[in-house]
């Protein structure tokens, strides 16, 4: 499918007892591009996720990141992939600073060699020096949010992988969040996995895309392709992938008959 | 930068993280203020109403000499020599009658007119101390008892007023003593306490710092993915268990000392608190016993990790310190009912070992049992550690919650 791979991964499986939660998936990412991984609730998006971070073993099957088998020395990986989680990434009674500080120390990184970078992103997210040295806690949803994202992008990493990162944020910032998602895959290189539910993200972002269902890898390809190979007729990208997981966009599926 | 480098810096990272979160007002109000609190309140407050009253001891003799001899007399003048080194019973006050014993709440020994004639005479004698029945005036009632008793068996060994003097016995040996020593039996209670407070002061403070809490603020992923080796986070929690536990011992005692001075009794520091006797201890047993107090809070403390990163969050904040606290009080009760005897209840108790390990060590017996305790402290560290940092990489960690 592509040429170079940031993952690559062969019959990936996961079972949790006898639940089946990741069925043979051979997911392929290519460095310096937007993935998109997507799928309805429960589809297994978290579980593979975690499988590529080394957090989770595999039941069977094999994935590489960036050339390391994850599956065979999970240790290999660690500290290699930058992670924004699902919820908070950050502790709740620490000062955003402090959290950041802690990021920044866990993986390496001075503090001065970033400040630069670390100025440019609290002035694109609105965020000021006060917010900055209130405890985490007492921060508004989308503040909280664009943290989050601060410190996974700060550390630096080649590979991000992004859990839905405009969740819960305002319009101007899910914006200026998606530009900078651009800025570091076009200016620096970096290849992202994004997960998220927002149409609006993954239209604007995704290079390529996998669609999960029930475990399985059932598309996966440019994001042109899923609209010629799920929604043909109208060129919908949402409607693509509501199709693809597999509710049909009829009338009788749209609240009290109206538009869809 | 190389791996090698980059680890004890991740290391160090954690640390810092852990010891400012057990650091932020609210859990250090909890961890490091509220033992002193208690201790000043639980103490130090009463004090100020009851303990700046120093107890008053009431004599009256009306015996009159037999013989030449007045048995009452000196009986009397040997209780006021004794208590005058007590400073928490006032100088013994003489009365002029029977009738002022009567009238006052004070404790009040009364001796008979003809307590010298039947002394001489071998005929029982009743002497009568107008005691409650608390343990602290029974223990006066029995001093009272025993002075008088030495009084009249050296009257009637030498038929003469004997000479107020001090004596100083040694306590009667009891076989386990005698196998182990003085200085083992002298460390044994303190050492039994120390650890057992250890232990119940850290488990309240671990529930702020330990691993349930980053699975509830769902920290988890972010530490396991940037970490490259996994023990860090649990050497991290450990020190700063450590350091909390420590702390609310220090606090302890602070509180204890803080509230005693309120008394004017004034308590002279941490050895009188735990009742360490300092005459017969050397530098070296004090840090034996130090060494083998944290060596129990460590264990007590890997016990809760290990449990905490192998269940379920909720089921983990239950049972980890009713595990622990439960396994040290059954330590403390049982070495308290026999303190220097090898316990085959508390074989499998691993405070029991760090206890017994400090005694031998400190009696100078160096025998197998040495070896054994040792290496049963260090093995089970190592599982603790080894269990701990396999329930965090597996996904126990992320999906029990």
């Amino acid at each position: 499918m592509m040429s170079e791979l940031m993952v690559e991964s062969n019959q990936l499986t996961k079972y949790f007892n006898s639940l089946l939660a990741v069925d043979k998936i051979n997911l392929e990412i290519p460095k310096g591009k937007i993935y998109a991984l997507l799928g309805p609730n429960g589809a297994g998006k978290t579980t593979t996720i975690r499988m590529l971070l080394g957090l989770l073993k595999p039941s069977s099957g094999s994935v590489m990141v960036n050339g390391k088998s994850v599956s065979d020395d999970p240790k290999s990986i660690r500290g290699e992939i930058g992670i924004l989680p699902q919820f908070s990434a950050a502790y709740y009674d620490l000062t955003p600073m402090q959290n950041i500080h802690f990021i920044l120390e866990l993986n390496n990184i001075s503090y001065d060699d970033v400040s630069a970078s670390l100025a440019e992103y609290f002035r694109t997210l609105d965020i000021s020096y006060e917010l900055l040295n209130k405890p985490f806690s007492k921060l508004s949803g989308g503040e909280q949010r664009s943290i989050s994202f601060i410190m996974a992008a700060i550390t630096n990493k080649e590979f991000l992988i992004l859990d839905e990162p405009t969740s819960g944020l305002d319009i101007a910032r899910a914006k200026y969040i998606r530009s900078i998602i651009k800025y570091l895959v076009e200016q620096q290189g970096k290849t992202i996995l994004l997960s998220s539910h927002i149409v609006s993200d993954l239209e604007e972002l995704a290079d390529y895309c996998g669609i999960l269902k029930k475990g399985k890898l059932i598309f996966q390809g440019r994001k042109e392709e899923i609209i010629e190979l799920y929604a043909p007729d109208t060129q919908d990208f949402e409607d693509a992938i509501v199709n693809a997981f597999g509710v049909k966009t009829t009338n009788s599926q749209t609240f009290m008959g109206g538009n869809k | 930068m190389s791996k090698e480098e980059k680890r004890p810096k991740q290391l160090k990272a954690l640390l810092k993280k852990d010891l400012k979160l057990l650091l932020r007002k609210r859990v250090a109000i909890f961890v490091f203020g509220g033992p002193f609190i208690l201790m000043f309140l639980l103490i130090g407050l009463p004090s100020l109403f009851s303990s700046q009253q120093t107890m008053v001891l009431l004599i009256y003799s009306d015996d009159s000499d037999y013989n030449g001899i007045n048995i009452g007399a000196s009986v009397l003048d040997n209780i006021t020599y004794y208590f005058s080194f007590d400073p928490s019973i006032e100088v013994v006050q003489n009365v002029t009658s029977f009738s002022e014993v009567k009238a006052t709440d004070n404790f009040g020994v009364y001796l008979p007119s003809n307590f010298s004639l039947l002394t001489f005479t071998g005929s029982p004698i009743y002497f009568t101390v107008d005691a409650t029945q608390s343990l602290f005036s029974e223990s006066i009632f029995n001093t009272i008892h025993a002075i008088t008793q030495n009084v009249i068996a050296t009257v009637l060994a030498n038929r003469t007023l004997p000479v107020i003097q001090t004596i100083e016995e040694p306590p009667t040996s009891l076989p386990e003593e005698q196998l182990l020593g003085p200085k083992a039996a002298a460390v044994a209670m303190p050492l039994s306490y120390m650890i057992f407070l250890l232990i119940a002061l850290n488990s309240g403070s671990y529930s702020n710092i330990g691993f349930a809490r980053e699975k509830r603020m769902r920290t988890m992923e972010i530490l396991l993915s940037y970490t490259k080796k996994h023990s860090h986070l649990v050497i991290s929690k450990t020190i700063t268990s450590l350091v909390a536990s420590l702390g609310s011992t220090l606090s302890y005692i602070l509180g204890i000392i803080a509230a005693t001075s309120l008394t004017g009794a004034g308590t002279e520091g941490i050895f009188e608190i735990f009742g360490l006797n300092m005459q017969l201890l050397n530098a070296g047993d004090i840090i034996i016993i130090f060494i083998f107090a944290v060596t129990a809070l460590l264990i007590s403390t890997l016990i809760t990790m290990a449990i905490d990163c192998n269940i379920t969050r909720e089921a983990s904040e239950r049972l980890s310190p009713l595990l622990s606290i439960g396994l040290a009080m059954f330590f403390y009760f049982v070495a308290l009912s026999n303190p220097l005897s090898a316990s085959t209840t508390l074989v499998i108790n691993p405070f029991y070992w760090c206890y017994r390990l400090a005694l031998l060590l400190i009696s100078g017996k160096f025998s197998i049992e040495i070896i054994i305790y040792l290496s049963l402290i260090i093995g089970l560290g190592g599982l603790l550690i080894f269990f701990a940092t396999r329930g965090i990489q597996k996904e126990k960690s992320l999906y029990l919650e």
